[in-house]
């Protein structure tokens, strides 16, 4: 019912989503199940997070995150990951970030791209960039970049293109050597994923050091002139004025 | 054979009623087991089981009893002689020789008309018993005998309608709306992957674009704390300078204002007497104060000299004036007031001028001139003379 806008107005009006976290602890797994996914249903509209954040069942979430089995923990992971796209504030209070954390290297890489998303909508509020940073979340990060499975790749890069926007994140990725890799993903099939890497290499040439490290690849970036996507062109021409701006 | 039964407990031995056999003899009992021996029925009149007569005085052993081995015996004998008797019997009857080898006996019925003879009479055991009170059962339907005339009718296939002809609306519209359905369906479907897919290039790019207007941000962010922090470098540097040149100048000033209060400084200090020669200073400070001070003493004792020669001097006057006085008094009576008020206030006015100039002197003793004594010396000298010549005028006075 939630995945049509209408079902999903009316959850809101009548408040379903109370009566349904009172199932969160229900013993029968397809329930739970359902559930979950009825939340992340309800999360992808911008009024259904703002009454799930309202609700305060963040801390819930993230409790059931280290609790559930591993299909449910994905799709709580979606659901924070529209969550917290608004507020991350509560997860932050609920001491998600080092949880997000164990989850990077959890086997099941569903999970662990899910996760990375997740941290990436952490990361777009600058609170979370800042609890990212201090919980040394970044170096896993860049070790993520390194992940055979294509969506892990993206996700990672995503999240570390937020969380180097702060000056202490850029230095924490460059320390952690997140420039090569970054580079190897400029070449990857998927759109995203390029786009990621490009954005990320972009907020780490900002620091002088990444722009002395970039300064021999730009001929990289200036292939990705004539990429199909345009979004890419873009991202790339903006990566290149960066390089280059001299002060 | 009959059973062993329990109604004569003592006789245990079988009871074998006459035989009531039919008409062929040679009976070979040994082919029949023992006990599937005939039952052989009996008139029950003289059956011994059954008790006849007075029952009251019968000799019943009671149940429980062993048999008694006395009886026992007896009973044993009794069966053994039967068993003899009938072997006896046996023995004595009448057979038929032995068959020769190869030959077998039959047995034949010699009677006139044949029967059929069977070893064992078939018997059925028949039993009647009434049924227990059942309920009643319950009244059959009635069902009335069917009236009227029973008519059949029959339809061929192909006279009522055509199927295939029917059929084909039908089936075209319930397989048009399946296919539509499903057709639907699908196009729902990859509708719905469409939408799924846009959405998410639109999330990357919403999440590219953020970070994008993030990156600008923060640029700007640290541009602006740049520019504040060289503008305030710069602020800093321009005040440091600004503080150094009014430092300068203020050194400047000070200097020039200074520059020419040395020499004044000086001279005032020369003015005032702070540099000095200190012989002269010694002489003046040392030398000279005990000069006047030894001159003032000088000049104190020739004035207390003077001083007490003019009380001296005062004293005579007086006791000489006195005695005038009285000699003028004596003498002449007339001019007395007069000269009494002439000499009175020449000697009055000599006494207040000598006053005046021991006054004077003392006076002049107080301010030390460094230009000499010898005007003050004059001045007293002078004092001195006035007093003396109105004194002297005083004095003078000589009737």
């Amino acid at each position: 019912m939630a995945n049509h806008s209408v079902g999903r107005e009316g959850f809101l009006k009548h408040q379903v989503i109370l009566a349904l976290s009172v199932i969160l602890d229900d013993p029968v797994f397809m329930c739970r199940m359902h559930m979950h996914m009825a939340y992340r249903s309800v999360a992808q509209v911008p009024q259904g997070a703002d009454s799930i954040l309202a609700s305060g069942l963040i801390p819930f979430l993230v409790e059931k995150l280290e609790e559930e089995e591993e299909e449910i923990q994905e799709v709580i992971l979606d659901t924070l990951y529209f969550c917290l796209q608004w507020d991350s504030l509560q997860a932050l209070q609920s001491n998600a970030v080092p949880i997000l954390r164990e989850k990077l290297t959890s086997p099941n890489e569903d999970i662990r791209s899910k996760a990375a998303r997740t941290l990436m909508a952490i990361c777009m509020l600058l609170d979370g960039k800042n609890e990212v940073w201090r919980h040394d979340v970044i170096p896993l990060l860049v070790m993520l970049l390194d992940d055979p499975h294509i969506d892990v790749k993206g996700n990672a890069a995503g999240a570390l293109m937020f969380a180097t926007v702060t000056t202490e994140g850029k230095y924490a990725a460059l320390d952690a050597g997140a420039i090569p890799f970054l580079l190897e993903l400029l070449d990857v099939d998927l759109p995203k994923v390029r786009l990621n890497a490009i954005k990320t290499l972009t907020m780490l040439a900002e620091a002088p050091e990444g722009r002395r490290d970039l300064l021999p690849q730009v001929n990289k970036f200036k292939a990705l002139f004539q990429d199909p996507v345009l979004y890419v062109r873009h991202a790339a021409q903006i990566a290149t004025k960066v390089i280059e701006w001299k002060p | 054979m009959w059973r062993i039964s329990r109604f004569n407990f003592e006789k245990e031995h079988l009871i074998q009623p006459l035989p009531f056999l039919y008409s062929f003899q040679d009976v070979e009992y040994d082919t029949l087991e023992l006990d599937e021996e005939p039952i052989r029925y009996g008139n029950i009149m003289y059956d011994r089981r059954v008790i006849r007569g007075n029952t009251y005085a019968l000799h019943t052993y009671p149940p429980t009893s062993q048999p008694d081995p006395v009886e026992l015996q007896r009973q044993q004998e009794a069966k053994r002689k039967a068993l003899a008797r009938k072997r006896a019997r046996e023995h004595l009857r009448p057979r038929s020789p032995e068959p020769v080898e190869g030959r077998k006996h039959a047995d034949v019925q010699t009677e006139l008309y044949l029967e059929e003879l069977a070893d064992r009479i078939i018997e059925v055991d028949m039993e009647c018993q009434t049924d227990a009170f059942l309920d009643r059962p319950p009244s059959p339907l009635f069902i009335p005998a069917k009236t009227g005339r029973d008519v059949a009718t029959q339809i061929l296939e192909g006279e009522l309608f055509d199927f295939d002809i029917e059929v084909k609306p039908m089936l075209e519209v319930l397989v048009g709306k399946t296919i539509e359905q499903s057709l639907l369906e699908v196009m729902e479907e990859e509708e719905l992957a469409e939408l799924q897919m846009q959405q998410q290039q639109f999330e990357e790019l919403r999440n590219l674009e953020l970070a994008e207007v993030q990156r600008l941000e923060e640029q700007e962010r640290r541009h602006q704390e740049e520019k504040e922090h060289r503008r305030q470098q710069q602020l800093e540097v321009l005040h440091k300078q600004n503080e150094t040149s009014k430092k300068i100048a203020a050194r400047a000033y000070a200097k020039m204002y200074l520059a020419d209060l040395l020499p004044s400084v000086f001279s005032n200090l020369r003015d005032k007497g702070y540099f000095y020669d200190p012989v002269e200073r010694d002489i003046e400070v040392g030398f000279l104060p005990w000069l006047m001070h030894e001159v003032d003493k000088t000049i104190e004792y020739n004035m207390l000299g003077r001083i007490v020669l003019d009380m001296l001097i005062r004293e005579v006057v007086e006791t000489r004036l006195n005695m005038f006085e009285q000699l003028g008094a004596k003498q002449s009576e007339v001019l007395p007031d007069e000269n009494d008020k002439e000499r009175e206030e020449s000697l009055t006015t000599g006494a207040e001028q000598f006053i005046e100039g021991s006054q004077r002197s003392s006076q002049r003793d107080s301010q030390w001139d460094s230009q000499g004594g010898s005007l003050r010396y004059d001045s007293l000298d002078s004092a001195f003379t006035n007093q003396r010549e109105s004194f002297e005028r005083g004095a003078s006075f000589d009737p």
